[in-house]
């Protein structure tokens, strides 16, 4: 079967031809890739992807309008260092792939995600290493009861030597926003009712034994890679598109609904993986930098990959 | 002194005649809880802050639930204000009340040279049209040129109110 790529930019001529090279170690998978001059709506409603330049939008929104009628295949690429255009983007396009462009590298994500979503795979911590794989850690938290000092006590087996001062605080603070995540707002009984979302933050909460979150951290040169997940996948992607693009406190009880803004806003690569009824997993990619602000300069991307109950 | 304590957050809190001292201590989280410092009213209130740890987004909600408290009349005024608490102020709208003003805050430096950072104590009034000032430093008896080492737009949005 041959899957048709629409591919979208101004820089299609010198992009597409990398593109596809980097798939010719894919035997099985046949790739087309187009970039027609006139583009027909049967161009959109054909394509399996449409792949398009935000920049190149901005300069021909009427004509590129239609791929927006396209959510579930399409994804759009841009200049990303700075994290209020990037909300921008998520809050007006609700996007499930945003890629922050940075050359051939971004080349080689939009090719993962070609190849994980045609293949109906997640991404998992081990699409970003770069071996040697140096430390990793696998933990359970089975209790929010101090959740910060089980973090500390996890990233104290992690070389944070090599990062500015203010990592570790960072790393704290997606940890333990995503693992408090996991256990308040994702688990739910029987009848699907959620157990813990309304408590207070203050209320202990331990995890059902057979759906006890994980969380995961791998280290390679450059790069650490958090992923935490919860066995119960009751996030939606409303919900996501919500509270990922939202700095503004807006919830009175249980959670402040600033976790998942504030994650995106400090990790390089962000991606969700919802497996409905069963996994969400927050894989969190940040590169390991001396400098503060080439850790600030760095560009971002953001995923959502979804499997819905069948 | 009047100490408040509550899970991983202390308060100390000094002054009278309605000029209060609030030096903060741990992490700012759901640790806060407003109905304890209901006291904290005044004319103006200096926040220390520069032994704060961490913060979540559960200390920032209860961190502007208590600010709503004291009242939009009390002068309000932040000093030594740590990197992982101005990067909340930048990026959570609301976190920075209209009574509020920082006026000294730890920024990010380099010396190349030597390959280390360095948190300098800075000045608000420092800081002219959103540009670090220029640091120097001196170690074993040799003086070394600092770089701020974040983007000045980003890191200085806080001033912009």
């Amino acid at each position: 079967m041959l899957h048709q790529v629409l591919f979208l930019s101004e820089n299609s001529n010198n992009l597409v031809p990398t593109l596809e090279n980097l798939f010719e170690d894919q035997k099985d998978l046949k790739m087309r890739f187009i970039f027609p001059e006139t583009l027909y709506k049967t161009d959109f409603a054909e394509s399996e992807f449409i792949i398009l330049d935000y920049d190149y939008y901005l300069k021909n929104k009427e004509k590129l309008q239609p791929a927006f009628q396209y959510p579930d295949k399409l994804s759009i690429f841009a200049t990303l260092t700075d994290h209020n255009q990037m909300n921008e983007i998520l809050k007006s396009t609700k996007v499930a792939h945003l890629f922050g462009m940075s050359g051939t590298h971004t080349l080689q994500d939009i090719k993962a995600y070609l190849v994980a979503s045609l293949k109906n795979e997640f991404w998992t911590p081990e699409t970003f290493i770069n071996p040697p794989e140096t430390v990793r850690t696998h933990s359970e938290i089975k209790t929010s009861e101090n959740l910060n000092q089980q973090i500390e006590l996890i990233l104290g087996k992690h070389d944070l030597s090599r990062t500015f001062d203010e990592f570790k605080g960072i790393l704290i603070q997606i940890l333990n926003e995503t693992i408090t995540n996991a256990l308040y707002n994702a688990p739910v009984d029987a009848s699907g009712k959620f157990l813990h979302r309304h408590k207070s933050r203050r209320d202990t909460v331990i995890s059902d034994e057979k759906k006890i979150p994980t969380l995961d951290i791998v280290e390679d040169a450059d790069k650490i890679i958090l992923s935490i997940k919860d066995f119960y996948g009751t996030l939606t992607k409303e919900v996501i598109d919500h509270y990922i693009t939202h700095g503004e406190v807006t919830e009175k009880d249980g959670g402040a609904g600033l976790g998942m803004f504030i994650v995106l806003k400090h990790a390089h690569k962000v991606i969700i993986n919802v497996d409905q009824g069963k996994m969400t997993e927050f894989i969190i990619v940040l590169h390991k930098f001396k400098r503060f602000y080439h850790y600030q300069t760095l560009e971002k991307s953001y995923h959502l990959y979804q499997r819905k109950q069948s | 002194m009047n100490t408040i304590e509550m899970g991983q957050l202390i308060f100390n809190i000094e002054g009278q005649d309605g000029a209060l001292m609030v030096t903060v201590t741990g992490s700012i989280n759901e640790d806060l809880q407003i109905d304890k410092l209901t006291h904290l009213k005044g004319a103006s209130i200096i926040f220390d802050l520069d032994k704060v740890k961490m913060i979540n987004s559960c200390g920032i909600r209860e961190w502007i639930r208590l600010i709503e408290s004291i009242g939009g009349e009390t002068k309000l005024e932040y000093i030594k204000v740590p990197q992982i608490v101005i990067q909340q102020m930048n990026m959570i709208s609301g976190f920075l009340s209209k009574n509020a003003k920082v006026t000294t805050f730890y920024a990010p430096y380099f010396i190349e040279d030597l390959d280390e950072e360095k948190q300098i104590l800075l000045r608000t009034d420092e800081v002219k049209d959103f540009k670090a000032p220029k640091m120097s430093t001196n170690v074993d008896g040799t003086d070394y040129a600092l770089d701020f080492d974040a983007i000045e737009e980003q890191y200085f949005k806080f001033l912009k109110r």
